[in-house]
């Protein structure tokens, strides 16, 4: 009774307000559907180790030593699932699209300069930019090479954020748009792609950003290792594996393991407050970036030629919600205007880019 | 009485004994949000103190950052029409054969 009454009275504000955010990462996951695979696991990790003396903690500490903070394993081993989920086609296909995905890493920067107006030093600073890469792997792997102190607070950003972008991106999309440009149509330009241009692709992204960014190489070759199993067309087995189980068990453990670092003493801190915040100017920046980019490019084009400029905006690199984001937009304004093929062209580049720019990151700061 | 004590805590940044006071006259819900408050107005009295240099090299690393992406990209774009443009001629010549 003594010892049931000790972890009762063990109980504090921080664990209840944990369980709290547990609840609410468990609600939106269930019944908005909101990256569900991961907010799942986090929200319920969440409550986990927050119950006091939680025995559970050690055992998620280990994983997250192992799978994380180690070598960053299972970010990196989750891009080998995410490159044999990608279609990079409609990319290859235009491949001058890409440079909506540079553009739509704009937020990255420009939050790492508003973190460090906010006091953060130039290493946590970078790290919480690095949010706007709207890609968790690559957020995880910059804050952990970067040993920043804010690991958690930066992946729970990450990952709510990539499940919120049909709530942040349409109201930015539309402040930097007229309804005139939002009903401009595209030209659908598919032409095919070889299957040779298709193996090749990876290969020679990995080595041009592995030359430029050699920092950035694990995580660009593991994400480009997964997608030439994927095109190879001789391991159809080893590509369903990368896509299906693999990516699926690292994502429950990822989840789990993630949660490790949200106790009540770690995560309530003024700077989550202001890592969310920071983290959402990151994606409001990113979008602006993409789109005006589009809009500027409009300038010099000719009428018929012209670029929706809310394509810009699935240069983002969270996978394919901004996407579905950007063509759901268009068939609002007009039922006949699919954007979709051009915005998961715009969208692919964008998981490209957003890794380019960690290890850009990773090459000026470290 | 939580919200005088907290004001007293916003006021005197460094007024320890204040902490005490207030830790010890409310209890855990106190203790909680006299430290969130403690640190709230540490963190924002230490904004003031904005490092010049740093902003002036995240500034550089900003146009660096986006320079760099852009060229890595323009490279790539560069790659892939030229792959594009390569395997499509073999394919024509194949054709034409």
């Amino acid at each position: 009774m003594e010892v049931l009454l000790q972890t009762v009275m063990g109980i504090e504000i921080g664990h209840v307000i944990m369980w709290a955010i547990g609840g609410i990462l468990i609600y939106l996951a269930i019944k908005k559907e909101m990256e569900p695979s991961l907010l799942l696991p986090m929200g319920f990790g969440a409550i986990l180790v927050n119950l006091p003396f939680s025995g559970a903690q050690a055992v998620i500490d280990h994983i997250f030593e192992i799978g994380i903070n180690s070598h960053e394993l299972m970010p990196l081993v989750l891009f080998i699932g995410i490159g044999a989920m990608i279609d990079f086609e409609p990319l290859l296909s235009n491949p001058k699209l890409m440079l909506f995905g540079a553009a739509a890493q704009f937020g990255i920067f420009f939050t790492m300069f508003l973190a460090t107006l906010f006091g953060f030093d130039v290493h946590d600073a970078a790290s919480v930019a690095i949010i706007g890469a709207a890609d968790g792997p690559t957020s995880i792997f910059v804050a952990q090479t970067l040993n920043s102190t804010y690991t958690a607070a930066i992946m729970v950003a990450a990952y709510s954020y990539m499940a919120l972008v049909p709530i942040v991106q349409p109201p930015i999309i539309k402040l930097c748009t007229t309804k005139k440009e939002r009903l401009i149509k595209m030209k659908n330009t598919k032409k095919k792609v070889s299957k040779t241009t298709r193996i090749l692709f990876p290969i020679f992204v990995t080595i041009i950003v592995g030359l430029v960014a050699p920092d950035a190489v694990a995580l660009i070759g593991f994400l480009m290792f997964g997608n030439l199993i994927r095109e190879c067309g001789v391991l159809n087995s080893l590509s369903q594996t990368a896509q299906n189980v693999l990516a699926n068990l690292i994502t429950i453990f990822l989840g789990i393991t993630i949660a490790s670092r949200m106790t009540a003493a770690e995560f309530l801190r003024v700077e989550t407050i202001i890592i969310m915040l920071l983290g959402l100017v990151a994606f409001v920046f990113d979008t602006f970036g993409g789109v005006m980019l589009a809009k500027f490019m409009n300038l010099f084009l000719k009428e018929g030629n012209k670029i929706n400029p809310m394509i810009g905006a699935a240069g983002i690199s969270a996978f394919p919600m901004a996407s579905r984001v950007v063509n759901k937009m268009g068939l609002e304004e007009d039922k006949t205007n699919f954007l979709l093929m051009q915005a998961v062209g715009v969208n692919v580049s964008g998981q490209v880019a957003s890794v380019i720019a960690g290890g850009l990151i990773l090459a000026f700061v470290k | 009485m939580e919200f005088e004590s907290m004001a007293n805590v916003l006021e005197e940044v460094s007024s320890e004994a204040v902490s005490e006071a207030v830790t010890e006259s409310s209890g855990f819900i106190g203790t909680f949000f006299t430290d969130f408050a403690n640190d709230f107005v540490a963190f924002f009295s230490n904004m003031g103190e904005i490092d010049a240099d740093a902003v002036m090299e995240v500034l550089r690393i900003m146009g660096l950052g986006m320079v760099g992406i852009f060229g890595v990209t323009g490279i790539i774009i560069l790659l892939v029409s030229l792959l594009n443009n390569i395997t499509s001629r073999e394919k024509k010549q194949k054709e034409d054969k």
